[in-house]
This record gives structure tokens, sequence and C-alpha cells, in this order.
């Protein structure tokens, strides 16, 4: 065998192509590996901007509900107490000041200046003892329940709960 | 008719000159490539993966300090009703070191005892004074930490 000329012409010639399977087989793996890549790439960046977002949602809701839990702490005394709106008096050394916190549209509002915006829900409920349930606000009221939902990417609410104890009532 | 020396020096060249990559050699390579990726996308992940802790921790954050407004609510509806003994709230707040679940909420007690302030301000052992209530708790998974003294200073 070794000595038929026909047979090692291809081998000798250093010119040989691929033949057509063979590429049809590369350029096939080459596609698939491509599409997997790029769909890998895509998810992958369509994740880190979700995650980018929820977490500005999140630092943007930490911040609300911190300065809220301050301003109820100090409040002494409350003229209207709805679930979405409370207009109080705080009092901060000694002085007493004003202030209203309420919610419009999908804006908090703190005397009328934009608290936090993508708001998806806001409820104030008012208890009289940390084991009561919610009833209305009185001169017995003791907690404030602080409900804040958050529109965050994708449609996904972002709930945020806590209560403050008003601290001069 | 081919000499068959020559012939096999001849392949052998032509096999140099020529060669494509043999099959180990795309194997190495794939399985190189294939680690190497392994071992980066958990880094690149990770933004992805851990993105909820930023959330989970806020949530931790407020459910603690909803549990310490509870014990406040507490302290001062005692202190209304004229029945205010730290001894007592001491022992409702559970001991130091232990993952409590009750009325106030979930939190794990870090510190609650009794201290005294000496006349640097500075906080040092109650020897027997029930005046200072220290009380520090924190989530029972992790989050934040809160301290509150309760006297019994009565309004």
């Amino acid at each position: 065998m070794r000595d038929n000329p026909i047979n090692q012409t291809p081998r000798l010639s250093g010119n040989r192509g691929f033949s057509l399977l063979e590429l049809i087989l590369v350029l096939a793996l080459l596609g698939f590996l491509g599409l997997a890549g790029t769909m890998g790439f895509v998810h992958f960046s369509r994740g880190f901007v979700f995650a980018r977002e929820t977490t500005a949602t999140t630092a943007k809701g930490q911040l609300a509900m911190m300065r809220m839990a301050k301003e109820l702490q100090s409040l002494s005394a409350a003229s209207t107490a709805t679930p979405t709106r409370i207009v109080y008096t705080a009092l901060r050394a000694g002085v007493e000041e004003n202030h209203e916190l309420r919610l419009v549209g999908a804006s908090l509002l703190l005397d009328n200046q934009v608290l936090v915006d993508q708001v998806s829900g806001l409820v104030f409920s008012y208890h009289n003892d940390y084991n009561a349930g919610a009833s209305a606000w009185s001169a017995d009221t003791r907690l404030i329940d602080i409900s804040l939902s958050l529109q965050g990417p994708d449609a996904i609410d972002i709930d945020l709960q806590t209560r403050v104890a008003p601290r001069n009532m | 008719m081919m000499i068959p020396g020559r012939d096999r020096e001849q392949v052998a060249n032509c096999s140099t000159a020529a060669a494509g990559f043999t099959l180990i050699e795309v194997i190495i390579t794939l399985t190189v490539g294939a680690l190497l990726m392994a071992v980066i996308l958990p880094y690149l992940g990770t933004t992805v993966t851990r993105s909820g802790e930023p959330l989970t921790n806020l949530r931790n954050t407020l459910s603690i300090y909803r549990t310490m407004e509870n014990m406040s609510a507490d302290y001062r509806s005692r202190q209304a009703g004229n029945t205010l003994d730290l001894v007592a709230l001491q022992g409702d707040i559970g001991a130091e070191g232990t993952d409590r679940s009750n009325g106030y909420g979930d939190y794990h007690v870090l510190e609650n005892r009794f201290i005294l302030f000496d006349g640097a301000d500075q906080e040092t052992a109650a020897g027997g004074s029930q005046h200072v209530l220290k009380v520090t708790i924190r989530p029972v998974t992790f989050g934040a930490t809160f301290t509150t003294l309760f006297t019994d200073e009565l309004p």
C-alpha cells in the first residue's frame, strides 16, 4: 500500500484542504459555542443591571426609613394621623417644630420635599402597646408602624417595615 | 516505486510543515479554557449572586430596630403605669448570649446587665446598683447592633 502513488499523493502534497463535512462540523460547533456564549453574556449583563438597580432602590429605602424613624421618634403630638399622612409636632432640644409626612402619588413628602420616590405603597398604623393590634391614633398611641414599598426593577416591590416609639408623647 | 527510506522522510517533513491540531491538543485547549472560565465566573458572578445581601441586611436592621422600639414602648408603658421594675424588664429581655423569640421580636441578646457611670463618665460594673440597665441586641443572623440604656427614673 505504501508504495501506491495514488494513495500517497494526497498525504504528501501538504496542500490538502478540509473536507466539506469537517467544515460544516466546525462551523456548527463554533456557531453553537458563540450562541451559548452570547446568551450567557446577555443573561449576566441583565443580572448585573438588575442587581445594581435593586441596590440603588434599597439605598433609597434605607435613607427614607431611617429618616422617618428619626422624625417620628421626636414626635410629641399629632394633629392628623392617617395611614398615608401624619401632621405632627416634634420636640427637639426643647424646641417644638411642626412637620408633615404624606404620600402624594408615588412620592413620599416630608414638608413638601420629596424624601423618596418610586413609592408603590405606604402605610402608617398605630398601636397602644407593643403586643396590641392596630387602632386609630389617640393620646394612648405608643407605637407607629411604618410599612413602605418601593418599586424596584422588573416591577418587583421592595417591602420595608419597622416601627417607632415616639419618645416625647 | 519509491525508496522506503525517502518515503518515510517525506511523510515526516510533510506532517510537520502542514500539521493541523491533533485531537489531544484541541482537548487540552478546551479543558484549559473551561478551567479558566470556571475560575473567573464565580468572581464575576458574586455581583449578581450576592446582590440580595444589602436588602437582607436592611431588612434585618429594620427588624432589630422594631424589636428595640417594642422594648422601649414596653418600658414606657411600665413607666406610665408606675409598675417599672428594671429587674423584671431584664428578665423579660432574656439572658446574655441567647437567641430569643417573643412578643418583642426575634433577636440575639449581646448585653443585658446593670451598669454605672463613674465620675469621668466611663461605664463601670454596677456592683449591685440597679438603676441603669444596658441592653444590646442584634439580629439572630446578621445585621446592625443596637444598644439602649433603660433607667429607673420616673418622668
